[in-house]
């Protein structure tokens, strides 16, 4: 055969591969269509098969045209699924995604206000070094009022109006102060915990609900005084209320602290300058506390004279209703509306 | 305790402006809740003169009166039964005027004008009078036209303080003028008392007085005054009253109330004539004995009751309240005033008991001033004769069967720095402990002893002295410090659970519950919760007296609530305690718990919409709270002792065999009882008993080489477990198999009626190669075989 007439159709075969291609649209086609052609049983294997058949000196030069041939496919294949890909790029950067609806929201619940509210004091005295005690809600009477020094047939007692079990015995606890006592009687000195928990009065209007949260801390070591008490407070009123507030201390009377006082802080919302929720006072009322009373530590064995001690409560919900704004009855936070719960973040 | 600033103001002798006063007051330890100024309120209301009165042309009961402002003549329309003719003194609220909240106008009644409106002493809220118009007595001689709080003296700043049980002083205003003089560091020193007229045979030899129980009644005064005339008292005694809460009567009760008031002492004052003998005994009462109070209700008093006797006839309740047979009327002549000072638990036990509390036994109950006797006496007799006439007979009867003396209180000056933090000079201690009215002994270097006065019972201490001296001088000149914290070993395990069970539920998407501890009975009723329980003797709520056994009834409660209000769709867990008696233990038995309701669908997205929760989803909840909580695997067995969950979905929830609570569907016939759709899922664990089996946490060992899985399917009976299987297959598939995973069950098209479909995958892999076809293939066939043999499956 002459080597000018294989050269010719070998012309003619990738002249026909480059006018199929460009009629291809798949990634598959394309490849099939190479194959067609370069594959072992393609089209120019066939012909090349006729290569043996040429003179020695007209090998070369057909040898040459072969791979040039294959490479030109090659490449027109290689381009034409290079542009292929180009195309398939452009039509995904031009899907349409609706970018207005709703996030697909993993559900997470939400933590109770109150438990937020009373998880942000806790962890502020645990920071502090104050550990965490817990304890009965059902107490004795010795525990909630003897031995934290409210004599029976004592005014003290109408401080705080209590659900009974039976009376003059057992009762759902006044307050959380009841705790300081049993973590005397239990833990070795020094002593500093706070105590959380819920505590119960006969009160039910719409800043006072039958049970609440409140928050208790003692201190008892040689040489706490009362100066003591005022700057772990101020410190952790700072930490709650932020650092530019003014707090101040009350004298007042608790039967379990002597001296007794209560912190206020100035009004987070009018600075001081007088609105409705600190009443024009231009201060808001924060918690009881003062400086165990030594009957009290008498009562548990530790010596006043060489040991001394102050001890804070707090009410939880009055300050989760400080904190969050909305919050117009008590009584929500024990609805457990899941609207409400839904309002607050953690 | 209200108290008013012009009268204040004058026992202490010196004024501060009223807001001021507020505020020292506060700062020292007496907290001043309100402020009201009185005054204000009377803009444009005057004195004025009737000039004449008519009747109205067409209403009955009304008359047109012209009245003279000073300036001119107005016609108004008056309705009061009272008003008087020409001459007569009247009080004019004028166009302009607020009265009772509404703004006086120009107006006409019946056709005729009036402008302006004669006032009551009601309208004005200056007294309780309001059947009539005030008609203004000779004792005033301002000019008409007068403004009436000028005329009537009615400019007052009143003050509510908030007086804590420690302080009885602070129930009066000698006391809270002491108070002033010593926050403002000047003396206080009593007005002069004009002594009363005195006439005929004198008292000791016309009362005797026996005190029985001298313990019940340490001292017992009296004063008699004869030849009284009872009548009203003048206008400036009632307004008094009247802004300090406490209604006028007659002279000789608004004379008592105002004493009260004034020294903290109460009185009680007792016809002479309707005693049965001129004798007074102070005794306890007998059993069976009863006495008919002021009120008229008859009482029937125990043997701890302390009684004032006339001939052995009870004639007042100690300090409690007075006889109706003996008290005040307007024919009474003679009166015999009693001051005394009763034992505060005592009065308090029967106050409270009786349920009759009132400005005396209030006072009582915190302690009078037992010294302070003779000097309400001297007051109250001269203003007796004053407002009332007559003539006090000679002296007063005064028992006291044991001497009382100020308490001598040791105290070391140098305790108030090692209390407060701070050194306060010795010179100022002095100053401020005699401001208080105590005389100091020096004895030694830090050694005194304080005479505290009988006005101060709760000062009995070094430690009541440092807070008096503290309060004194100012909490806000100590300054603050931080201690130095030891470093202690936690044991907060409890507080600890509580708060990382909690974590796991949020994340588990359940909202937290906080419900009320107390339930009503038929709540735990309805749940089958049928244990006894701790029920509270003096409920808010008569329904809601039971101590919550399970926290599931809150959480079904705020579920209703929540259907009631339109929302389907709830999840909400709690963590908190169930109540349950404990006979033999001092204190019921506290468990703490968590619980779970889930109800509606679980939470979709626009086009997936969330299936209905059912067993598997609060399952679901229970293994990942169980295995976080203590990295142990539970185990969920149905359960037949579980009667509020539908016995067909109740299982127990055991871990490591031992069982920690219950998990299913709440029975329809719970909910229907509570007035509930059916299909509410519930858990309740038992927090520190899931707690106990916590495991520590081992890490497993990790292949790099590939998986090979092989899946099998199974026909199974339609009421067949599943999971058995699985565990199953997993016990036979040899070292190999790492996995199993149910990923399919069916019934339906292509399975017998009575049987399902139940697909599993079977993971191997091996820790050192790549497993062969040939081995999987091995343990998978032998395990399939020895499973569809034990449990007669049939291969799909």
């Amino acid at each position: 055969m002459d080597p000018q007439e294989i050269i010719a159709q070998l012309r003619a075969l990738t002249d026909g591969f480059e006018r199929q291609l460009s009629g291809l649209e798949s990634e598959q086609s394309i490849r099939e269509h190479q194959a067609a052609f370069l594959s072992k049983k393609g089209s120019l294997a066939q012909l090349q098969a006729l290569l043996g058949k040429l003179p020695q000196e007209s090998r070369k030069e057909v040898g040459a045209a072969f791979n040039e041939a294959k490479q030109r496919i090659a490449s027109q294949a290689h381009d034409a699924l290079t542009a292929l890909a180009k195309q398939a790029e452009a039509a995904y950067l031009q899907q349409y995604t609706d970018l207005s609806l709703p996030g697909r929201r993993p559900t997470i619940g939400h933590l109770h206000p109150l438990s937020i509210v009373l998880y942000d004091i806790v962890d502020v005295f645990v920071s502090m070094g104050f550990d965490v005690a817990l304890g009965p809600e059902i107490e004795t009477d010795l525990y909630n009022f003897e031995k934290l020094n409210f004599p029976a047939d004592h005014p003290a007692r109408d401080m705080q109006d209590t659900l009974f079990i039976e009376e003059g015995k057992t009762l759902l606890r006044t307050h959380t102060s009841p705790v300081q006592v049993r973590t005397m009687l239990q833990r070795p000195l020094p002593i500093q915990v706070v105590a959380p928990g819920a505590v119960y009065r006969r009160d039910d209007d719409p800043t006072h609900s039958p049970m609440f949260f409140q928050v208790e801390g003692l201190l008892v070591d040689k040489g706490v005084h009362f100066g003591h008490l005022k700057g772990v407070l101020d410190a952790f009123l700072h930490q709650v209320f932020g650092a530019d507030v003014t707090t101040r201390f009350r004298p007042s009377f608790f039967p379990f602290t002597e001296p007794s006082a209560e912190a206020d802080i100035q009004c987070i919302v009018c600075r001081g300058k007088g609105c409705r929720l600190c009443s024009q006072t231009g201060w808001i009322e924060i918690l009881g506390c003062g400086m165990v009373d030594p009957n009290v530590l008498a009562g548990v064995g530790i010596d006043p004279e060489v040991y001394t001690g102050f001890a804070f409560g707090l009410g939880v919900d009055r300050i989760a209703m400080l904190r969050y704004e909305g919050i117009t009855s008590i009584k929500l936070f024990y609805e457990n509306d899941p609207r409400f719960l839904g309002c607050f973040a953690r | 305790m209200l108290a008013s600033y012009q009268w204040l103001t004058a026992l202490a002798g010196f004024s501060v402006p009223p807001q001021e006063l507020a505020d020292r007051f506060t700062f020292g330890g007496l907290e001043v809740d309100s402020l009201v100024h009185r005054g204000p309120e009377f803009a444009h209301i005057v004195l004025a003169e009737v000039v004449s009165k008519e009747a109205h042309p067409r209403r009955e009961n009304l008359h047109v009166v012209q009245v003279n402002d000073g300036t001119s003549s107005l016609q108004v329309v008056c309705g009061a039964g009272n008003c008087p003719g020409p001459g007569g003194r009247v009080v004019l609220a004028k166009v302009g005027a607020t009265v009772g909240g509404i703004e006086i106008a120009p107006r006409e009644l019946g056709g005729v004008a009036s402008t302006g409106m004669l006032c009551s002493e009601a309208e004005l809220s200056i007294g309780p009078e309001k059947d009539g118009i005030i008609v203004v007595d000779d004792a005033v001689t301002a000019p008409l036209g007068t403004p009436i709080a000028e005329a009537l003296a009615l400019e007052d700043w009143i003050f509510e303080l908030g007086v804590t049980p420690n302080r009885p002083d602070a129930l009066s205003h000698w006391g809270l003028a002491r108070e002033m003089c010593l926050l403002y560091e000047r003396p206080f020193v009593p007005e002069p008392v004009v002594p009363a007229p005195v006439d005929g045979i004198a008292c000791g030899d016309a009362v005797s007085i026996v005190i029985d129980d001298a313990e019940g009644c340490p001292r017992y005064a009296a004063a008699l005054v004869r030849g009284v005339t009872v009548g009203p008292s003048p206008f400036d005694l009632r307004y008094r009253l009247h802004c300090l809460g406490i209604r006028p009567i007659s002279n000789l009760v608004d004379i008592t109330n105002a004493v009260l008031l004034l020294t903290g002492q109460p009185l009680h004052a007792f016809d002479f004539a309707k005693l049965s003998a001129p004798q007074i005994e102070v005794r306890r009462a007998r059993k069976g004995e009863s006495i008919k109070t002021l009120d008229g209700e008859t009482r029937a008093l125990l043997e701890t009751d302390l009684l004032i006797c006339s001939d052995d006839v009870p004639v007042a309740i100690a300090g409690v309240m007075g006889g109706f047979d003996s008290e005040i009327s307007d024919e009474t002549r003679d009166v015999l005033i009693e001051c005394a000072y009763f034992q505060p638990s005592s009065v308090r036990r029967t106050s409270k008991r009786l349920k009759l509390s009132s400005e005396a036994s209030y006072r009582f109950e915190r302690g009078v001033d037992p010294l302070g006797v003779p000097q309400v006496l001297d007051v109250a007799v001269p203003w007796v004769t004053s407002l009332a006439g007559g003539a006090a007979a000679p002296g007063v009867v005064d028992a006291m069967p044991a001497p009382i003396a100020p308490a001598a209180v040791p105290f070391r000056p140098s305790r108030f720095a090692t209390i407060m933090g701070h050194a306060l000079p010795e010179a100022e201690m002095q100053r401020i402990l005699q401001g208080l009215g105590a005389t100091i002994a020096v004895q030694a270097d830090d050694a005194w002893v304080v005479h505290v006065p009988t006005t101060r019972p709760d000062i009995g201490r070094e430690i009541d002295l440092i807070e008096e001296l503290a309060r004194v001088h100012g909490l806000d000149k100590v300054p603050a410090s931080l201690p130095r914290l030891q470093s202690i070993t936690p044991q907060r395990r409890e507080f600890d659970l509580i708060r990382r069970a909690k974590e796991v539920l949020l994340s588990c998407g359940l909202d937290e519950s906080i419900s009320y501890s107390f339930v009503p009975a038929s709540l735990l009723k309805a749940l089958h919760h049928n244990a006894q329980v701790v029920r509270i003797a003096n409920p808010l709520n008569a329904e809601r007296d039971a101590m919550r056994t399970t926290l599931l009834g809150g959480l079904l409660e705020n579920l209703k609530r929540a259907q009631s209000r339109y929302m389907h769709r709830f999840a909400q867990f709690e963590v908190g305690r169930s109540f349950h008696v404990n006979e033999a233990a001092e204190l019921p038995d506290e468990i703490v718990r968590v619980a779970g309701v889930l109800f509606g669908h679980r939470p979709g997205w626009p086009g997936e919409q969330g299936d209905a929760y059912d067993f598997s989803d609060i399952r679901g909840v229970v293994e990942v709270l169980s295995e976080r909580m203590t990295g142990a695997v539970v185990q969920l067995a149905p359960t037949s002792e579980a009667p509020w969950l539908h016995p067909g979905r109740a299982c127990e929830v055991r871990i490591q065999g031992v069982r920690v609570g219950f998990a299913g569907e709440v029975h329809p016939e719970c909910l229907a009882s509570l007035k509930m759709p059916r299909g509410a899922l519930c858990f309740e664990l038992d927090l520190l008993a899931l707690a106990a089996h916590e495991a520590t946490p081992r890490a497993l060992p990790l292949s790099d080489y590939p998986p090979m899985t092989r899946d099998v399917a199974f026909l199974a009976d339609n009421d067949l477990d599943a999971m058995p299987i699985a565990e199953a297959l997993q016990q036979n598939a040899g070292p190999l198999a790492v996995s199993v995973h149910l990923f399919d069950v069916y019934a339906g098209q292509g399975v017998a009626n009575d049987k399902k479909s139940l697909a599993f995958s079977v993971q191997y892999r091996a820790m050192d190669r790549t497993l062969t076809d040939a081995e999987v293939d091995a343990a998978h066939q032998q395990a399939v075989a020895t499973v569809s043999a034990q449990f007669s499956l049939s291969i799909r």
